[in-house]
Parts: C-alpha cells; sequence; structure tokens
C-alpha cells in the first residue's frame, strides 16, 4: 500500500483549506488525522477510561465518521469545534459499552490545567501541586458523566464557551449554567471526600 | 517532501496510513455535498409544513370554539358545558405540531444556539399568529365542512360537541326554518324531522336571516311538548355539513334522542 510523502507546507494550511484539498485528493485527509490524532485520543480518554486499543477503535471510527462527512463541514464553525462535536458524538454512542470509570483513573490533568481549575472553583492551594492534580482527577473521576465532560472541555480542553456550545450543540447561556452545576458537583464531591488541596 | 523516521512519529503515522488505507480499502467517499443540502431543505420543508398544519388547527380550534353553541343557555353548569364542549382532539394536534416545530428548529444546523424556551415560545407564536389568518381567511369551516361530510369520525373526535349541540331539555334546537306561509307561524323542522312551533319572547336575538342560514340553532326553552320559546337563533357553524349529509343521507333520525334510527318518546 502505497504511504503518503509528507508535504512540508501543509502545516501551513489552515483546517478549512485541508478540508477542501482532502475532498480533491483523498491523501490530504493523512495531515487532518495528524493534526487532531493527538488531541482527540487525550479527549477521548480523559472521557472514558478505555484502553489503549478501545480508544483507537473510537478514534479510528471518529475520523472515518469525519471524511464520510467532509462536505458537510462549512467554515462558519471552527473546524476543531465541528471535529471535536463528532468525536463527542461518538463517544456518547459508545457509552453504553463503557463500563464505570474507576477510582484514580488518570486524566492526565497538567499544571495549568490544574492551577485553573483550582481558581476557577475557588479552592485554596496549599498542597503540593503533584498531590492537587491527583485529587482533582479523583474527584473528576467520581463526577457525572455530563458534568465531568463540561469541566474536560472547559479546563482541560481550554475551549472557550462558544466552541464548548458547538461542541455539544447546546445555547451558550445553558453552557454557563452547566458549568456552575458542575463546579457545584465538583465541590461537594471534594467535601464528602474529604479531598484537601 | 520528506519522510519522518523518528519511532513515535512512525507510530503515529501507522494510524493515520492505517486509517487512509481503510478509506481506499473499503472505496470511501465523502456523501455528496447534495445530501447535506437536501437534508437542510428537507428539515425547512418538514418544519414549514408543520407550521402550516399546527395553524391549521390553531384556525380550526378557533372556528370552533366562537362558535360554540354548549356555552349558551346551559343548565347544567358552564364549566361542565365547557368541559364536553372543548375540541380536545385538536388541542392534542396543535401541542404535537408546536413539539414538532420546536423539535425541527432545534435540529438545524444552528438551532441548537437558541434557548428551548425560546424556540417554544417562537414555535407557539408561529402557529398562534398564522393560525390566525387562516381562521379569517375561512380555511376553518373548510375543513370543519370536509371532515363533516367525509370523516366517520367526526363527531367522535373532530367535533364531539355536535352529540350535545341539539338538546331541547337545555334550551337547543338544531334544524332549518322554512321560509312560512305566514309569518304568524314560524316552525322549526329538527335534525330528526320533527316540527316545532317557534314562539318569539320579546327580546330575542336573530343573526342574519334566519330563513336562509341553512341549518341554525334556537336558543331557548320549551315551551311545550311540540313548541319552543325563541331567546336567540344563530346559525350553526361547525357541524353544519355533519348535519345536512346525516339529514339527506337518511329518513330515519340520529343524533341524541334517538335509539335504533327512530324517535325515542318524549
Amino acid at each position: 500500500m502505497a504511504t503518503i510523502e509528507l508535504k512540508e507546507n501543509t502545516s501551513e494550511l489552515s483546517d478549512s483549506e485541508l478540508v477542501k484539498e482532502s475532498l480533491k485528493n483523498q491523501d490530504f485527509f493523512f495531515y487532518i488525522i495528524k493534526r487532531y490524532e493527538t488531541k482527540l485520543i487525550s479527549y477521548i480518554n480523559r472521557l472514558t477510561n478505555v484502553n489503549n486499543d478501545e480508544a483507537q477503535d473510537i478514534l479510528q471510527d471518529v475520523f472515518l465518521k469525519v471524511y464520510l462527512n467532509l462536505n458537510d463541514y462549512k467554515d462558519d464553525l471552527k473546524f476543531s469545534s465541528w471535529i471535536y462535536r463528532i468525536a463527542h458524538n461518538q463517544v456518547i454512542s459508545n457509552y453504553r459499552k463503557i463500563s464505570a470509570r474507576p477510582e484514580g483513573h488518570s486524566l492526565n490533568i497538567d499544571e495549568i490545567a490544574t492551577k485553573n481549575i483550582i481558581a476557577d472553583v475557588n479552592i485554596d492551594l496549599s498542597a503540593d501541586l503533584t498531590i492537587a492534580r491527583e485529587n482533582i482527577s479523583r474527584i473528576l473521576s467520581k463526577m457525572s458523566r455530563n458534568n465531568r465532560e463540561i469541566l474536560i472541555l472547559k479546563f482541560l480542553e481550554e475551549k472557550s464557551y462558544r466552541e464548548i456550545s458547538d461542541i455539544i450543540k447546546k445555547p451558550q447561556g445553558t453552557i454557563a449554567s452547566m458549568i456552575n452545576r458542575a463546579k457545584k458537583e465538583f465541590i461537594k464531591i471534594a467535601n464528602e471526600n474529604n479531598i484537601q488541596f | 517532501m520528506r519522510t519522518i523516521f523518528n519511532s513515535n512519529n512512525m507510530e503515529k503515522e501507522n494510524f493515520a496510513q492505517n486509517i487512509i488505507n481503510k478509506i481506499r480499502e473499503d472505496k470511501l467517499e465523502p456523501k455528496p455535498r447534495w445530501h447535506f443540502i437536501l437534508k437542510n431543505y428537507f428539515l425547512w420543508l418538514f418544519g414549514l409544513l408543520s407550521i402550516i398544519i399546527g395553524s391549521l388547527s390553531v384556525s380550526v380550534l378557533m372556528y370552533l370554539i366562537n362558535h360554540s353553541h354548549i356555552t349558551i343557555n346551559s343548565d347544567s353548569g358552564y364549566l361542565k358545558s365547557v368541559i364536553i364542549s372543548l375540541p380536545y382532539f385538536w388541542f392534542l394536534f396543535f401541542s404535537l405540531f408546536v413539539f414538532i416545530v420546536y423539535y425541527n428548529i432545534k435540529h438545524l444546523k444552528k438551532g441548537y444556539k437558541y434557548s428551548p424556551y425560546l424556540i417554544v415560545v417562537a414555535s407557539f407564536l408561529m402557529t398562534i399568529i398564522l393560525g390566525q389568518a387562516l381562521y379569517f381567511s375561512g380555511v376553518a369551516k373548510k375543513i370543519d365542512d370536509v371532515l363533516g361530510v367525509n370523516s366517520g369520525l367526526y363527531q367522535e373526535i373532530f367535533n364531539p360537541s355536535v352529540k350535545h349541540v341539539f338538546n331541547p331539555g337545555q334550551g337547543r334546537l338544531v334544524g332549518v326554518i322554512p321560509t312560512p306561509h305566514n309569518e304568524d307561524l314560524i316552525e322549526l323542522v329538527d335534525i330528526n324531522g320533527e316540527t316545532w312551533a317557534l314562539i318569539m319572547s320579546n327580546g330575542y336575538i336573530y343573526r342574519g336571516n334566519m330563513y336562509k342560514q341553512g341549518l341554525v340553532v334556537v336558543h331557548g326553552r320549551v315551551f311545550d311538548n311540540r313548541s319552543f320559546l325563541v331567546r336567540q337563533i344563530r346559525p350553526l357553524g361547525p357541524g353544519n355539513k355533519y348535519f345536512e349529509s346525516k339529514m339527506q343521507n337518511s329518513n330515519h333520525c340520529f343524533g341524541p334522542g334517538c335509539r335504533n334510527g327512530q324517535i325515542e318518546n318524549r
């Protein structure tokens, strides 16, 4: 099977331009996959507890759906929001096959995300940042799926309200309410489990 | 052009390559643009149809409620009269189509950006406003006439008030008033073929020309066995064609007071 030879100037192409090129020549879809696979596998792993093979299967399904629906993409919407939306829908459709998240499963939270969550949820950081990251991961593991996802999108994926609105297809006003609700659940779980920061 | 040999990147490129290979093996192609355009047009068309159908149900609702005779001069109590005469089917039908319009708008490309409450209110208002316009255009009467003639479920579902409109005990007669030979003797032939002498009370009200209205509803009270003291005469309105077609097709009586096609003793 012929492999794709990388073109150096594809990194300069915008997502919309890559989509247009992919519609003319399927080989260009390779660059869309490369551009998004790391972010999306991380997103899928954060939302679910599946092993690497299963995550790759989900990711493959996502990209195949993206490819089949390329003609549905219009650039009045950010491509990243569009592709995240497909990933979000694919995870939901696989959700029934995914068992409850085991406690302590790592969510791969970086330092910036840790500080953002702590600042936004109004928690005083007294412990070590590493411990704080582990605690945040534990709390997120215990949260309901919808609330967890909204916090993941906001703090770990660092999406704006508008992007989150486009990804999960809800009004921006509703996103604000959902984030508030998720924060309340976060604090409640922290208190119930005596988790200190 | 260059090929990257780094091992991590090789793994990633394998994944990406595998997807491209699968696309080629399975001969996958992006769905054509017309597929999405057609889907979008279908959603808009379906939404528009839903608004129209919802509006038609509003217009029929307005027609049935505005021309209801049951609540007038009812001895059984206003509330009971309202309950038995409400056109529940059309309320449900209207609610269903408001929901369909809402669902449709939510599933348009940018429908998700709008608050659900806003969409429900917008759906509701659109059907109400267009429904009023259709009511004043006379469409509701035509729908009622067509259903009255053609639907076997007219009195059960579409307009249950026709089961109760003819009720001499409650002060309502339904029938036609033939042009009298003598203005002092005005009679009504009711839907069962019985003749009533109409006695006009001092303050009686009539609307229009009572002799040329077709079926009319006479409000008042029974004076004696076959005479009726008239308070008000109004065109029948909803159910007109229903009763007309029944009277034309059958020599037997029908409606309340009948059993096996024969008039029960009063």
